[in-house]
């Protein structure tokens, strides 16, 4: 019986995130120990060298590499008992602790890991708000202050780059184009968890002297930073982009192979067009992004000059690779809260999106600008001067197809039979936002404006509305509009409805007096606000507060309901699409019978369902004849 | 166990070539865009040749001779694989093995020269961006060598076992890797000879 219960305790652990975690950090010590023997005075390559075996140690405990092996060598192929195994089947909650293939438990992992990097993130930006309330040092010195907006920085990017397409892109998505999965379900788990083995290799930094470049992390400060917290910062970026390249051309392949019949691309509901045109987007830019980080460490380890100019390397190199990510990942994170958006209007204003078809060329269209607009973050640089005329236009001109979208959803909402929920209210605050973001963002595309604005505090209200008021509102827009179907419950809507005002009021007090600071002539990176600014910063402090009071209205709305929340229906919100149709929690296969589809998602006039049941279809012209 | 559950495992063989096409594919553009990346930052900083510091007199370039050879080999593993492929395809079983034995046994080659070259190169630190280019292009060459690898045991495996009977999009889907690590060697090679 013990030795029942031992075997069983053993087999729940290996392998899972506990099995990866100690022989990981059994990985780290041995790499570490290795190079350091090797090579004792050269710390970032000792530091690199335990990243390293943290990252593939940590995959062989979790049994990532399992299933590879068993490609290549085993005598048959995957039976259906061992498939349904690593899809979770009867694992109960452990599942989501091990290499779990089920693209609904890589969607809760993905959810869960993007709230608690959003609260971490968070706990930085009220760090930044409380030291900048008044004039002088209260908290921090310089350096670890820097080191906590390099972090908030990265931890908010991090987030809102993954906050849609991670969580509803695995978990929704799928089911939305009437697949029984992802198209590659072991690599969906491998791209979460490269994301998760990426987290304490981050953290980290905070033991290793942080990183005081920001998170932009520039070259030539990178090479020249003497703490080996730096490297923790191109290491983690170096894997985060990884999972996200594994993540999208997953996505990418599921919706172009996957779809179930009937689904064409015309009947697309918009939300799969926004997380799959945002991948294909990220799929583009990260490379650049990568090649940058391994130039830092090479330079950091190696002592190469790709960075340094006496040796004949050049910072403009660092900016043109940064900035061709940089620029894109904005759109990135905007095209899937943007369709969340389109998606929530709809069913709330039980009508067919107005303009579907031209909201979907107006977001291809985003995303082809948007790879070309890098080298307007360069303008004042230095760099050469000759493409600056073509890049302004091309930011310009995204802002038409932007525009585009603020027609669609105004023509949505038009006479509409609107259902205030509060999906529907994030979407209200993410126009109301995006507007400001968008407008501001024109003076700072513009050549001669950027020139007295760069580098200020009007950049960084600029990009919070853009990123925070518009991309996070369509986050919670989504949050709050697929709890139900994700989680089987029910959030408390006047705590949601708290949360917003909260956030709303929090957020335009916060920013909208930085835009005021910043135009006063405040600068970004500085650890002390110098006397002039002082009014403008406390103001924002305090409207900050309301902000913390809305995150911590969040996590206790969350935490009800996951304790006692009510359960949910399957269609909570008579939504058409295809997620609707399943029952709530959603079982493992999906789709009991796979649809077939009939029309498109936003027939909200018609009483026909979008879609019926295989069987039925094939047993139409039977009954026919 | 319900149908449905069944049909979870039982992906249709359409389906499954699809997929395995499109998720090499992306892979593939993902990649070279990393490669276009690499180029684009030697062609940059060659252009602007920074204070004239942009290679140290006693920057030598990497030798003639092993690079060739190593390129040689690369095109016939290339053209070994394809000949390898062409059978699977024509006899849906594993084809002639030795002819894929042949063009792994080159990439194995291939890996160890490109990693003796990048070893051997001999210049001293500080590197200037020149010697910074040629060694991150020696070493991104390796690695792409040492994946190709990789795939090629796994389906050394697979010809091993006999699973490649009625899985002959393998061979295929493979071969886009293998063919793409072929051609992204010579161009890196290449670029490396117009920098010199």
């Amino acid at each position: 019986m013990t030795q029942t219960r031992r075997s069983n305790l053993l087999q729940a652990l290996v392998p899972s995130v506990v099995s990866g975690v100690v022989l990981g950090v059994i990985g780290a010590l041995v790499f570490g120990a290795i190079i350091a023997r090797a090579d004792p005075d050269n710390s970032d390559a000792i530091i690199v060298s335990a990243y390293l075996g943290w990252t593939l140690l940590f995959f062989v405990g979790i049994g990532a590499f399992n299933g590879v092996w068993k490609w290549g060598f085993a005598r048959h192929e995957p039976t259906a008992d061992e498939s349904l195994h690593i899809a979770g089947h009867k694992q109960g909650l452990w599942r989501y602790f091990r290499y779990t293939t089920d693209h609904k438990v890589v969607g809760m992992q993905y959810l869960a890991t993007v709230l608690v990097l959003f609260f971490l993130g968070s706990l930085g930006a009220f760090m930044i708000r409380l030291e900048q309330s008044t004039p002088g040092a209260i908290f921090f010195n310089p350096s670890t202050y820097n080191t906590i907006v390099g972090m908030h920085g990265i931890l908010m990017i991090v987030s809102t780059i993954i906050m849609v397409s991670g969580p509803f892109g695995n978990f929704v998505l799928p089911i939305m184009i009437g697949a029984r999965d992802m198209a590659f379900p072991r690599l969906n788990a491998l791209s979460y968890w490269l994301l998760f083995s990426a987290i304490p290799v981050f953290l980290s930094t905070l033991f290793l002297g942080g990183f005081p470049t920001g998170w932009t992390g520039y070259a030539p400060l990178a090479d020249q930073v003497l703490t080996p917290g730096m490297d923790a910062y191109c290491f983690t970026i170096i894997l985060f982009a990884i999972s996200t390249t594994v993540a999208a051309l997953n996505i990418v392949t599921t919706v172009l192979v996957m779809r179930t019949k009937g689904m064409t691309l015309a009947r697309l509901p918009i939300f799969v067009w926004g997380v799959i045109l945002s991948v294909i987007l990220g799929l583009t830019a990260f490379p650049s992004f990568i090649i940058s980080q391994v130039m830092v460490l090479m330079d950091r380890i190696f002592e190469t000059s790709f960075f340094i100019a006496a040796f004949g390397g050049s910072n403009w190199l660092y900016e043109h690779l940064f900035w061709f990510m940089g620029h894109p990942e904005v759109y990135v994170i905007a095209l899937p809260a943007m369709a969340v958006a389109a998606e929530v209007t709809a069913v709330f204003s039980r009508k067919s999106i107005f303009g579907l078809r031209l909201l979907v060329g107006s977001l291809i269209t985003i995303c082809i600008l948007s790879i070309l607009v890098w080298g307007h973050h360069l303008y004042t640089s230095g760099a050469n001067t000759a493409l600056d005329g073509p890049y302004m236009l091309d930011t310009e001109l995204i802002s038409i197809p932007t525009g585009v979208f603020f027609l669609v959803l105004v023509g949505t909402l038009w006479r509409g039979k609107l259902w205030v929920t509060v999906p529907l209210l994030f979407v209200a605050g993410m126009l109301v936002n995006f507007v400001i973001g968008g407008i501001t963002g024109i003076f700072l595309a513009d050549l001669p404006t950027d020139q007295i604005l760069h580098g200020g505090m009007f950049v960084t209200a600029h990009f919070h509305f853009t990123l925070v008021g518009s991309m996070v509102f369509g986050f919670f827009a989504g949050f709050y509009f697929w709890f139900p179907k994700m989680l089987a419950r029910r959030l408390d809507p006047l705590l949601g409805k708290i949360h917003f005002w909260l956030f709303e009021i929090g957020f335009l007090g916060t920013f909208i007096a930085l835009f005021y600071a910043g135009l006063q002539g405040e600068p970004r990176w500085s650890a002390n606000v110098a006397p002039p600014f002082a009014t403008a910063n406390l103001i924002a402090s305090l409207f900050a507060i309301l902000i913390a009071a809305s995150v911590f209205t969040l996590v206790y709305n969350v935490v009800i309901t996951v304790i006692r929340g009510e359960p949910a229906v399957a269609n909570e919100w008579g939504g058409k699409t295809l997620e609707w149709t399943v029952p709530t929690p959603v079982p493992l296969e999906n789709f009991e019978e796979l649809p077939v589809v009939t029309s498109t998602p936003y027939d909200y006039g018609s009483p026909e369902p979008a879609a019926v049941p295989e069987k039925t279809v094939e047993a139409q012209p039977q009954l026919e004849s | 166990m319900s149908t449905a559950l069944e049909q979870m495992h039982e992906v249709e063989p359409h389906i499954q070539i699809g997929r395995a096409r499109s998720g090499v594919i992306m892979l593939i553009i993902s990649d070279a865009l990393s490669v276009v990346a690499i180029l684009a930052a030697g062609g940059y900083l060659t252009a602007l040749n920074v204070s004239g510091q942009f290679r140290d007199p006693h920057e030598h370039a990497p030798a003639f001779v092993p690079g060739l050879l190593l390129a040689i080999a690369m095109v016939l593993s290339g053209l070994f694989y394809f000949w390898w492929e062409r059978g699977v395809k024509k006899n849906e079983n594993a084809g002639q093995p030795l002819l894929f034995i042949l063009s792994l046994l080159l990439m194995l080659v291939a890996l160890v020269g490109q990693t003796w070259v990048a070893v051997t190169l001999g210049y001293a630190e500080p590197f200037h961006a020149y010697a910074s280019l040629i060694l991150l292009q020696s070493w991104f060459t390796s690695v792409h060598f040492l994946l190709t690898a990789i795939v090629g045991i796994l389906l050394l495996g697979r010809v091993i076992r006999g699973r490649l009977v009625g899985h002959g999009y393998i061979v295929e889907v493979s071969g886009y890797w293998w063919y793409y690590t072929v051609i992204a060697s010579l161009l890196l090679w290449l670029f490396s000879l117009l920098l010199a």
